[in-house]
């Protein structure tokens, strides 16, 4: 497999999906990696989830990302720290989304769901259940750069601090706060054209 | 510290705030975290890891009323 790295996002060293090793699974890991595997697993699951999903992967593809994301945590886990597994899993999360997006590209089924996103979006009712602000949530993200989007997530939805998303994106905390600032005032332009449109939560 | 305080919070957008807030609610389905442990054959794996948690938290327990 050849890695996509995209040096505007994560740093050079930043972990690689090890695709060679998805077809075996953890069977080649030792007890003690496939527990540290499954604790990953239990207290980062949703973490990884949401991230796969606000960085444009399809809900029917989340769980094969998610093992990807997992299993190159695996890979890596001996060099890495404990207490440090949400930031990597997050920027190996980011990266399998890159990915995915990709393939994504020519799938007709993705086509099908953004057609009936946009047209949910049409009118101000269209705006009002969970699954719907979802929805305009992704299509307000999709018009960041995925620069900037990544620490708006990071930051906005999941809680981390700058420094944190500084280390696990492998930038400097000054770009990642710049970043940040870029990212609030596009989404909130984004949202207040939404609102005069018609738009309401 | 950077000031710059969570939108979800402070946007005077409405919108915004729905919408990040929805983003902050969003939660993977129900079996997902079983069906990753089985898809990465490490269900077994989660079960001691369970077990050992609940024989943690068990030993506390007793620990805290063997101190009462």
């Amino acid at each position: 497999m050849t890695a996509h790295t995209d040096p505007n996002l994560l740093g050079a060293s930043a972990p690689v999906p090890p695709e060679a090793r998805a077809e075996g699974g953890a069977a080649s890991a030792t007890p003690q990696e496939r527990r540290r595997l499954a604790a990953a697993i239990e207290r980062h699951h949703q973490l990884v989830w949401r991230t796969l999903r606000r960085f444009g992967v399809a809900e029917r593809d989340v769980e094969d990302a998610a093992q990807q994301v997992f299993l190159t945590f695996l890979t890596n886990m001996e060099t890495l720290p404990a207490g440090k597994e949400a930031p990597y899993l997050v920027a190996i999360a980011v990266r399998v989304a890159a990915n995915a997006r990709r393939k994504q590209q020519r799938a007709p089924e993705l086509a099908g769901e953004a057609i009936e996103a946009a047209a949910s979006a049409s009118t101000p009712e269209g705006l009002l259940g969970e699954k719907q602000l979802r929805e305009e949530l992704d299509r307000a993200l999709a018009t960041l750069p995925l620069e900037q989007r990544a620490v708006f997530v990071l930051y906005e939805l999941e809680g981390f601090t700058l420094p944190e998303i500084a280390e696990s994106l492998e930038i400097p905390l000054g770009t990642a706060t710049s970043r940040l600032r870029r990212a609030r005032g596009h989404f909130e332009e984004w949202a207040a054209n939404r609102r005069a449109a018609g738009g309401k939560p | 510290m950077t000031g710059l305080e969570p939108l979800a919070e402070t946007s005077e957008n409405d919108l915004t705030r729905a919408l990040l807030r929805a983003g902050k609610a969003d939660a993977a389905p129900v079996d997902f975290s079983n069906k990753l442990m089985l898809g990465l054959g490490v269900a077994s794996a989660a079960a001691s890891v369970s077990a050992a948690a609940s024989a943690s938290t068990a030993a506390e327990a007793r620990a805290c009323s063997l101190l009462r």
